[in-house]
């Protein structure tokens, strides 16, 4: 396939990337089924994660034991009810906190009931989501993130207290806050919007993106007036960040924000993978 | 036994008696404690003499020294084997002693394990190494003497010195601009968001990394797409060219512009692993480069034929193995050099990963560029692809 660089290219494209939701099963489906049909692999066209016929060799990963969180987003994306079991095996397992979140969004979205999960989700995405976490960055004049200038005086205060090393890997450390809120928000759980409204609200950037692309996920409309205020309390290259949820609401208040706050040609390309079927977190 | 415990004795207990001295009459063992300070007691024991031995203090046995050759410039940790160590901070001597010191790790009556360190400019030799114990329990042995027991037999360590060597250093470096990194990232992704993420601004490229720390695979749909994502990081985390004239091997590592630094001879061994500039707009701060992460077998050493190596060996840091494993679905490789000399001083650099690039210098004069293979190639492997002590040849 020729590289795209057009709104063709890009609907041609969104087959692949919608690929796996073939698979999504009627709801109420119930898990277990062992004859489910999957493609043969085709990794001369689909990306590992991307294919479908991958989905069976992810199931197989998680079931054993030796998997990484790739295997278990697959199952999720490709809503492989039939796995819920051995994620639930998993879950009780891992020692990761961040895996055993990842799990847990996982059988959230594929519709486990036992609260256990979603409790858990939101266990851990508290600290992010109501903990005052600053951003990483201070910003310029220009509403730019200052690299040059270190960590935010905030952030290097929050590091400290909490004992938090940003010197060895701050990425590391922003995953580990910002990751938690990101399984919550890809829920598109109703159940969340009060929290990630909240989260709306952190001094965090990272969160509030995802915090404003969980509530684009769950669609909720009466958010966007939220969503921003958000942009224009941020710096302006946050507020593109942020705005980029606002490309998944019809409402003309949402567009006309995300063509405010968002680079038009930046705009323009999201606008055409929404409409080749990209959703916020895909 | 420790001092003021008991234990029941019957026909077939062996029982040591740790600081104390003891004596027996007929048909009864008594057993005298001295206790530093001039406290002292009596106890007697109603065994047959016939089936009771009395030890005392034990002298210190040496059975194993791991590893066994050390390696001058260098620091090492070593473990003790044996017996009777005891529990009050043994004593380690060496003979020759001069430029060799140590630092007790951790210890008990059969291992001590320990840090040595042995002085650059320290010469090729057989050292002697022996314990001595200084009691149990926080106390000494018996009062008056030196509160510590005879030293042990000693045993034969080794000390190899690349002194008579030429230095060479090695550094390992992403070439950014390697003709496969430049062709794939200027084809571009299928996705186009792909790239709007990644170029758009340093928030979208960062919220991305963020989206794939958290195993969220997002705008990787195809082979292309994943190409792009690899080369796009390796390019934006490169490091500039190391020079093809000479270099100050320490000017060169501490500017930090490697991946992997190795640098062994002529007196000296130094090996570091590097930091993975952001490629959300990192390359100019250092705070926000992740400390790579050092493969614990790394240092200097001896190798099967008995050459002295050091070995410098990393990966990318944790954030970054996360990264690499929602693009590539696979846990990720490692990257290595290896400074080995022979008997004669000669040195040999050539044993490098596949990837990055190395330059290589002796006496700081530019030898050799070892390219670093497709990135394609490179990330097929995972972190099984690693060299390991016991492949040095």
């Amino acid at each position: 396939m020729p590289i795209g660089r057009n709104s063709k290219s890009i609907a041609v494209l969104s087959k692949a990337a919608c690929l796996l939701m073939w698979l999504v099963p009627l709801a109420g489906t119930a898990y277990g089924q062992e004859d489910r049909a999957y493609p043969k692999p085709r990794p001369d066209k689909y990306a590992y994660a991307a294919d479908p016929g991958n989905v069976p060799d992810a199931i197989a990963k998680v079931k054993s034991g030796d998997f990484l969180g790739v295997h278990v987003e697959m199952i999720a994306a490709a809503r492989a009810v039939e796995a819920i079991p051995v994620l639930k095996d998993q879950f009780l397992r891992s020692q990761d906190s961040l895996d055993k979140a990842h799990i847990a969004s996982a059988l959230v979205r594929l519709g486990e009931k036992d609260d256990t999960y979603w409790e858990y989700l939101v266990t851990v995405a508290t600290p992010g989501i109501d903990g005052e976490v600053p951003d990483l960055f201070s910003y310029d004049a220009q509403g730019k993130p200052a690299l040059g200038a270190g960590p935010s005086p905030e952030m290097a205060a929050w590091a400290k207290s909490h004992n938090v090393s940003l010197e060895r890997d701050p990425i590391e450390v922003m995953g580990s806050i910002v990751g938690p809120v990101k399984y919550l928000a890809m829920t598109g759980d109703p159940r969340a919007i009060p929290l990630l409204r909240r989260a709306l609200l952190s001094p965090n950037y990272m969160i509030e993106n995802q915090a404003a692309l969980g509530l684009a996920e769950a669609q909720d409309v009466d958010s966007i007036p939220l969503i921003v205020m958000a942009c224009k309390r941020a710096p302006a290259e946050a507020a593109g960040l942020i705005a980029v949820s606002l490309i998944y609401f019809d409402a003309a208040e949402a567009q006309s924000a995300a063509a405010r706050y968002i680079a038009k040609d930046m705009a323009k390309m999201y606008r055409e993978a929404r409409a080749a079927g990209k959703t916020p977190f895909q | 036994m420790e001092r003021g415990a008991s234990t029941a004795i019957t026909a077939t207990t062996t029982v040591t008696i740790k600081g104390v001295t003891a004596s027996s009459t007929a048909g009864n063992i008594t057993l005298t404690a001295y206790f530093p300070g001039g406290e002292g007691g009596e106890e007697v024991i109603a065994v047959n003499p016939q089936n009771f031995s009395v030890t005392g203090n034990q002298t210190p046995i040496v059975t194993g020294i791991d590893p066994s050759v050390w390696i001058s410039g260098s620091t090492t940790s070593v473990t003790f084997s044996g017996q009777y160590f005891d529990t009050n901070s043994p004593t380690l001597a060496f003979s020759p002693s001069a430029g060799i010191g140590y630092t007790l790790s951790s210890y008990n009556d059969s291992q001590i394990v320990a840090t040595v360190n042995v002085a650059t400019g320290t010469p090729n030799e057989d050292v002697a190494v022996s314990v001595t114990n200084n009691g149990y329990g926080g106390s000494a042995f018996y009062p008056g003497a030196s509160g510590a027991s005879p030293a042990s037999a000693p045993v034969n360590a080794r000390v190899q010195s690349p002194l008579n060597t030429p230095e060479i250093t090695v550094i390992g470096w992403i070439n950014g601009q390697a003709p496969d990194i430049v062709a794939t990232v200027s084809a571009g992704p299928t996705t186009p968001t792909l790239r709007t993420n990644l170029t758009g601004s340093s928030l979208t490229c960062l919220a991305h990394m963020l989206d794939w720390y958290s195993r969220i695979s997002s705008n990787l749909l195809t082979p292309t797409d994943i190409a792009y994502a690899n080369a796009w990081l390796l390019q934006q985390s490169a490091n500039p060219a190391p020079p093809t004239t000479t270099i100050t091997p320490a000017a060169q590592q501490s500017a930090g512009h490697f991946r992997v630094f190795n640098d062994f001879g002529s007196g000296r061994g130094f090996y570091q692993v590097g930091s993975t500039p952001s490629p959300c707009g990192g390359a100019t701060a250092s705070w926000y480069s992740p400390v790579g992460n050092t493969y614990p077998d790394s240092g200097p050493g001896v190798s099967g034929s008995g050459e002295i190596y050091q070995l410098a060996e990393g990966q990318v840091g944790s954030a970054g193995q996360k990264i690499s494993q929602t693009i590539n679905g696979r846990t990720v490789p490692w990257v290595w050099s290896v400074i080995e000399f022979n008997s004669s001083n000669a040195p040999t650099f050539s044993q490098v990963g596949m990837f990055p690039s190395y330059s290589v210098y002796n006496n700081g004069n530019f030898v050799v560029t070892y390219p670093q293979s497709t990135v394609a190639s490179f990330v097929l492997n995972n972190n099984t692809y690693q060299l390991a002590p016991s492949q040095i040849p």
